[in-house]
């Protein structure tokens, strides 16, 4: 499970490179490479074909705490977790089908509509933002990171 | 990046696998539909849950809701929504939506058609009257049903079958403050609004998880704190909860305790002439009981509750209590808010009154930034049931049924012969569930609520509503655990599949639109509740083909009333992002501040502030002693159990259980116990513990965690498998008749 952490890690640091956003397990293999875990790492990541079931009473922090915690604090620390939208808000959840490591945009419209209209509108151009983490820190969400 | 063949073809299995648990972007098709600009449409309406009332653009593609988003147009929330907003779509969708009547027959319930059940229904309801008369009938409402519905079940009870007996979930909710306000100010519902949040310099939060509970209205606060550093918030609650974290000064006390503290503070006022005398001398009165007393006998009374003293019994440091008192006096505008911590209690409405009187004395009100502001639970209980008086005890509009003058108004406004509407007050909850279990209510009528999972005390009334008497249930979804007990269910449209008004807890009224059919043949509870009284002989008097011919009939009505809404139409409210009652007329933009002349168009006289509800126009500051709560722990149930909820979940679960997301992220009650208290009793964080009170027993997974104070448990009661209400008390306040949900004496062991 604390494998399952690492990934998100590396999802976190990666995704700022221009290449942009990809599908989540493409984006664990290229960063298993590109950055060069050692072998054994990168074989058991490799395997890891979907987060690991969860049981009944573990919220997401009961792992990630341990398992991210630049990711958990992070969040607390930013507007989120002081307002407890809290990680199924954005990524939903382990065995839903809409469950993902990176949110897309749209996902963050329920309350930020206005300004996923403006993103998409600079997105259009050359070297526009390629997600909401192009120009917001992931977790603690401050603005030109 | 450049990738080989070969790497991509080992990628290829990755991505497959990837796709096929869906990880994939956009990451749903209503996101999808929403980006693209693909929905049909986006209609505003409110939010379903609780009662901050935020507004919220539905999205609808194909005659199905499909997303939701935030109404930036809308003062109450400015275009964000909470954790459960955010997945209101889903509500719609659940497997378990009721699509057709059921009939119990024998241990099953079959598919009946509307005419069958309604038929049965009526038959047994008149069966019922005719035997044993109009006090054997009996309806159970709810705060979450539209203005509209419970006009209609209390014009019917009342008006036509000839009872009383109309409650509502919302005596479990806020009984209190509403005779807190009534008893204070002369008139129920907050003076203030929403917008006070925005000046205040002092937030009062007493007995309110607001982080979890009102996270919209607490996320305002908390930006108001972050933009003024000089802003202070007190956070009063013997559970450290989410909402300490914007806390400068956390008061953790013993249940029970608050009525010491809050005499405590106003002592320190006193002591520390901060007391506002000509406020005082303009607008206040003093009582003890029915007796108007002195300004020296209310000094006289504070002085037992010194701060060191008060620490004592309620283990908030004296200091602490020196200090909110300080801050609350000295604020530009104090702001109090709180909900069942004081609501759901046997003295709720003497702590009602204790928070008013620190307004009082401070002259911390009817300005912007100061009130005393009870924030509600669920969306309607205010517009829906404390308005249109749809309690036992009430008539629509303020007016009570042991007043003759007020039964005569009603009756003629709803044409019924002189003497119609019965003298005597029907039962409260607690009596109508007791009357149930005895065999004396007949037949009842449940609509829009699960008393079967939300009552205290719950083994002995859920065994009532099992029993012989007849019992109907109008509900989205089965089973619930009420609805398992009925004898009759019928299918009820929900949110934005019907059409009407909710009420929020600042006093706006919503218009709220159909935008989608019902799954199945699921119909509003206005059209129910007209096909009933149809059959019971009432279609004169229960006539109306529309939502709307309610609407018009209620606004009018209200029109000679202190809540006069005559001005809000539904062609107004359909533009409108709603409007704060009063508002007289079509041109009246509304009150944000009651009882201050140039805002509240009811003030008639020349001072800037009347108190019109009062026959002095004069507020009460009531000397209130400190009284322990019904039950006190003792060597056998040495730990206070509190009850309540978390973020993800509302009420009783039966829609937010229903969305994945929110299911996953807290799927079962939990007991939350204090570190030090885990260790002596040797429990271990996941380990099983046996909750026992007088009343029964339930295991729960321990949290341990400093949040509840050393001697006190908390759970909270969504969980529709653990029924943490099997434990809690159903002794009520002698004023208000609401239960003592807060507090009551359990042991607690490893199990």
């Amino acid at each position: 499970m604390k494998k399952d952490g690492l990934q998100n890690k590396r999802v976190a640091g990666w995704k700022a490179t221009p290449t942009g956003m990809l599908l989540w397990a493409f984006v664990l293999v290229v960063s298993v490479m590109v950055v060069g875990f050692s072998g054994a790492k990168a074989v058991a990541l490799a395997k890891v074909k979907s987060h690991p079931p969860v049981g009944q009473n573990a919220s997401c922090l009961s792992c990630h705490a341990a398992a991210t915690p630049e990711v958990a604090q992070d969040w607390e620390k930013g507007k989120h977790g002081l307002n407890n939208v809290k990680c199924f808000t954005c990524h939903s959840v382990p065995g839903e089908k809409d469950f993902t490591a990176i949110p897309a945009p749209e996902r963050c419209a329920a309350c930020h509509d206005a300004k996923i209209s403006t993103f998409q509108k600079a997105a259009r151009a050359k070297n526009g933002p390629k997600g909401c983490s192009s120009c917001h820190s992931d977790h603690s969400l401050k603005f030109h990171k | 990046m450049e990738l080989s063949r070969r790497e991509l073809l080992k990628l290829g299995a990755t991505m497959v696998a990837a796709a096929a648990v869906g990880v994939k972007l956009p990451v749903s098709k209503a996101e999808a539909a929403a980006a693209e600009g693909v929905v049909d449409g986006w209609t505003k309406t409110v939010c379903r849950f609780c009662g901050t009332g935020c507004g919220v653009m539905v999205g609808v593609k194909g005659g199905k809701v499909v997303a939701v988003k935030g109404d930036t147009e809308n003062p109450v929330n400015r275009g964000f929504v909470c954790v459960k907003g955010y997945f209101l779509p889903k509500i719609l969708y659940a497997e378990d939506r009721l699509k057709y009547p059921l009939i119990r027959k024998g241990d099953k319930f079959v598919r009946a058609s509307w005419d069958e059940a309604l038929d049965l229904v009526a038959g047994k309801f008149k069966e019922a009257i005719e035997k044993y008369g109009p006090d054997s009938v009996a309806y159970y409402g709810s705060g979450q049903a539209l203005t509209e519905e419970s006009y209609i079940a209390n014009k019917l009870f009342k008006g036509g079958i000839g009872t009383n007996n109309v409650e509502g979930n919302p005596r479990t909710c806020m009984a209190s403050a509403v005779v807190g306000y009534i008893t204070t100010f002369g008139k129920d519902e907050p003076m203030g609004s929403y917008e006070d949040l925005d000046y205040a310099d002092c937030y009062f939060i007493i007995g309110a998880n607001m982080a979890e509970q009102h996270p919209i209205l607490f996320r305002r606060i908390a930006q108001r704190k972050a933009k003024n550093p000089n802003v202070k918030v007190i956070v009063a609650d013997p559970r450290y909860t989410p909402t300490n974290r914007i806390a400068d000064l956390s008061l953790r006390f013993v249940p029970g305790t608050d009525l010491a503290i809050l005499n405590a503070m106003a002592n320190v006022i006193v002591q520390e002439n901060l007391v506002n005398q000509e406020f005082i001398k303009e607008y206040v009165t003093f009582m003890r009981g029915e007796e108007k007393v002195g300004w020296e006998e209310y000094v006289q009374f504070l002085a037992d509750y010194t701060p060191e003293k008060v620490a004592e019994i309620s283990g908030a440091p004296a200091e602490q209590i020196r200090q909110a008192a300080l801050y609350f006096a000295k604020a530009g505008g104090t702001v109090s808010l709180w909900t069942m911590g004081l609501n759901q209690r046997t003295r709720g409405v003497w702590v009602n009154n204790l928070v008013h009187n620190l307004h009082l004395i401070t002259g911390q009100i009817c300005r912007p930034g100061a009130t005393p502001f009870s924030l509600t639970g669920q969306p309607n209980a205010c517009g829906g049931v404390r308005d249109t008086g749809a309690l036992s005890h009430a008539l629509p509009a303020g007016r009570v049924i042991a007043n003759p003058q007020h039964r005569a108004e009603i009756e003629a406004a709803w044409g019924l012969p002189a003497g119609k509407i019965a003298a005597k007050p029907g039962l409260h909850t607690m009596a109508m569930f007791r009357a149930l279990e005895e065999g004396k209510i007949k037949a009842m009528l449940i609509l829009c609520t699960n008393p079967g999972q939300s009552l205290p005390s719950l083994e002995r009334y859920r065994k009532a509503m099992n029993g012989d008497s007849f019992v109907v249930v109008t509900e989205a979804y089965h089973p619930t655990r009420t609805s398992e007990l009925a004898d009759v269910v019928l299918p009820a449209a929900m949110w934005v599949e019907k059409e009407g008004v909710y009420g929020c807890g600042e006093r706006r009224y919503q218009y709220m639109a159909k935008m989608v059919d019902p799954p199945g043949e699921a119909r509003p509870d206005v059209w129910i509740l007209t096909e009933l009284a149809r059959r019971l002989g009432h279609e004169k008097l229960i006539p109306y083909r529309s939502a709307q011919e309610v609407w018009d009939e209620w606004r009018t009505l209200s029109k000679t009333s202190v809540y006069n809404f005559y001005g809000m139409p539904y062609e107004r409210l359909k533009k409108e992002r709603g409007l704060l009652w009063p508002c007289p007329t079509e041109d009246h933009p509304g009150t944000k501040r009651r009882y201050v002349k140039g805002e509240d168009p009811l003030v008639k006289g020349d001072k800037p502030i009347e108190f019109y509800g009062r026959p002095d126009k004069r507020a009460v500051v009531y000397l209130r002693p400190q009284m322990p709560p019904a039950e006190v722990v003792d060597a056998e149930y040495p730990f206070y159990l509190t009850t309540g909820r978390v973020i993800e979940h509302w009420h009783t679960g039966t829609m937010t259980m229903k969305v994945p997301e929110l299911r996953r992220a807290v799927s079962n009650a939990f007991v939350e116990i204090n570190p030090a208290d885990a260790k002596r009793l040797g429990i271990r964080e996941g380990d099983p513990v046996k909750l026992t009170s007088r009343r029964g027993s339930l295991v729960l997974e321990a949290k341990v965690i400093d949040r509840p104070r050393e001697g006190l448990v908390f759970a909270p009661f969504f969980d529709a498998q653990r029924l943490v209400n099997l434990l809690t008390n159903d002794t009520v306040d002698a004023d208000s008749k609401e239960m003592e949900f807060k507090i009551c004496a359990v042991k607690v062991e490893r199990a």
